[in-house]
This record gives structure tokens, sequence and C-alpha cells, in this order.
């Protein structure tokens, strides 16, 4: 994405990333009242488990992007968000927060418009 | 068959030759001292440390931790495809295997009851009338009941469960239930 900016002759232009884009994602989705985890899909979930048997920079849990995919073109953030949920939350209430929230925070940290997408992929059930 | 044409080094090295090199410790004057052909011939080192580390590390500790086939199934399981998915907003989605599983253990918590399947069918076409809510779901329930249970008020009772937990917690509306008493049990 362009950020930016003129002063004077020079210009500036921040990018950020599809990764970057998804952990701030994660990171509010997580947030949302309802909402009990983030859903990888089976490439996330294989990576992720490969990537706990070699050597890497911990990331943290907070930062965990599994269950998002973003993918920024221009000036505008695609964005799927999987989440899981608990028997009795409103899943299409729930949704639409996600997606306002998640919208909200790429947009104040990034820069970026974003148009979000969920999918409640789990309801738990009480044991 | 199309071949990957690979870019070589800064250098005009090919990458591929450094590390076979390196692996017959017959690396030329260039690749010792080139820092291009180094960095080529460390990186051989470096994952020839971990291969190595890894391969002597004990069997038991290389056996994968209990969680890895739930998260292996959980995945699959969410991997979900078009005709899996129930519209319930602008670009938002919610399983339908895990809204059958809701409504399955609803009615499953009803006295006399045990739902044994589930089917929910979205209609197809437009959102409902207000043309702002998801599109409404026909939904069709197979129970067993116990012996001696008021069949006709099962009826009742299963369709005003479907409808309240598919309004409420789901959000979608239920146009209608088609309940099966498929078997009784005592």
């Amino acid at each position: 994405m362009g950020v930016n900016g003129s002063g004077g002759t020079r210009r500036t232009r921040c990018l950020v990333s599809d990764l970057a884009v998804a952990r701030v994602a994660a990171r509010r989705a997580r947030t949302v009242p309802g909402v009990t985890m983030l859903v990888g899909d089976v490439a996330q979930t294989l990576l992720g488990l490969a990537a706990d048997w070699l050597p890497h920079d911990p990331v943290p849990d907070e930062l965990r992007a599994d269950g998002v995919v973003a993918s920024v073109q221009g000036d505008v953030a695609e964005v799927r968000v999987t989440v899981g949920v608990r028997l009795g939350t409103p899943c299409a209430d729930l949704a639409a927060r996600v997606q306002r929230e998640v919208a909200e925070e790429i947009t104040t940290v990034t820069g970026l418009s974003a148009r979000v997408r969920v999918t409640v992929a789990d309801i738990a059930l009480p044991a | 068959m199309a071949v990957e044409q690979l870019e070589p080094l800064a250098c005009g090295r090919d990458a591929a030759d450094v590390w076979e090199h390196a692996d017959a410790g017959a690396l030329d004057d260039h690749e010792r001292t080139c820092p291009h052909c180094r960095s080529a011939w460390a990186d051989h080192d470096r994952l020839g440390v971990l291969v190595t580390r890894m391969a002597e590390e004990s069997r038991e500790s290389l056996r994968p931790p209990p969680s890895v086939l739930a998260q292996v199934m959980g995945a699959v399981v969410a991997d979900l495809r078009p005709h899996e998915l129930l519209e319930i907003g602008p670009d938002a989605w919610l399983s339908r295997p895990a809204a059958e599983a809701a409504l399955r253990h609803a009615v499953d918590t009803m006295g006399g009851l045990r739902a044994l399947r589930c089917r929910v069918e979205q209609e197809t076409g437009e959102p409902d009338g207000t043309g702002v809510g998801p599109r409404p779901v026909w939904v069709r329930v197979t129970v067993a009941a116990r012996f001696g249970v008021d069949l006709a008020s099962v009826t009742a009772r299963v369709r005003q469960m479907i409808v309240t937990v598919g309004e409420r917690a789901i959000g979608v509306p239920v146009t209608g239930v088609d309940i099966h008493v498929e078997d009784l049990w005592e």
C-alpha cells in the first residue's frame, strides 16, 4: 500500500505486507467477545506444526495469524477471518462485529481501507 | 517440461555448484574468498548443522505431541467448501456442519428425544424480504423418541427449539422444520 506523503521534493511510501495486515486482524479478532479461537486452514495448520519443529524467532501468541488470510492491493486490504464461537453466541451479530472492529483496526494501524469477510467455522458445544 | 532458470549469485557462480564443492571439500580459491560464495556455503553449513542435530535427537523427543492430530483434524473439518456455508450476512458465513451440530445438540437437551440427523438448507435467491437480513433456512431433523412420549407434542417442541436456536444463536430466520421420528426407545 502506499501511504503518504510529500514534503518538498521527497516522497515516502510505506508498504504494508499481507502478513502484517493478517497479524493486525488476528490480534483484534481474538478480542471480540464471543470469539473463542481463530481457526486456521489446513495449510496454515501444517505450516504452524512444521514451524514448531524448526528454529525460529518466537511469535507472541497474540500476533499469531492462524485463521486470517490477508491480501493487500493498492490501498485496500482484503481479509478473511475464520473464527470459532461458543454455543449461544448470536453468529450473525458476532460476524458483523468482527467485520467492523477488524476493519477499523486495520485502518487505524495501517491506513488501509479493509474489506473483511468472516466465516464462523465452529460452534463449541458444552461437554 | 519447463525448466526453472535460477538466478546465479552476484559473482556469477551457481549456488548449487558452490554447495556441491562444499560437500566434496573442493572449494576453489574464488569460492573460499568471494563474499557471495562464502555466504552460500555458510548456508550449506548451517543447514548441515540443523539436519545433524535433528537426526541426533532421540526418537522420543521427535514424537508428535498429542495435540497434533486434533489440530490437523480441526483444520480439515474447518476447511469448508462453498456448499457447506450458510450466508448469515454481507460477507459473513457460517459452517453448515457447525450449525447442524448446534441444532442437534439443542434437540438432544430436550427430555425424551435424541437427535439422529439434521440438515439445514438455505433458500436460494434474494435475501429476506427486508433486503438486509440473511436468506431463511429450512431445517430437516430426524429424531428418536422415548416410548410413551406424546409424538404430537414432540413436533411442536422440536419446532419451537429449532426456530429459537436458529434465529437467536445462529442468526438466520427459520421458515420451516421437517421432523422425522425415525425410532423409539424405552
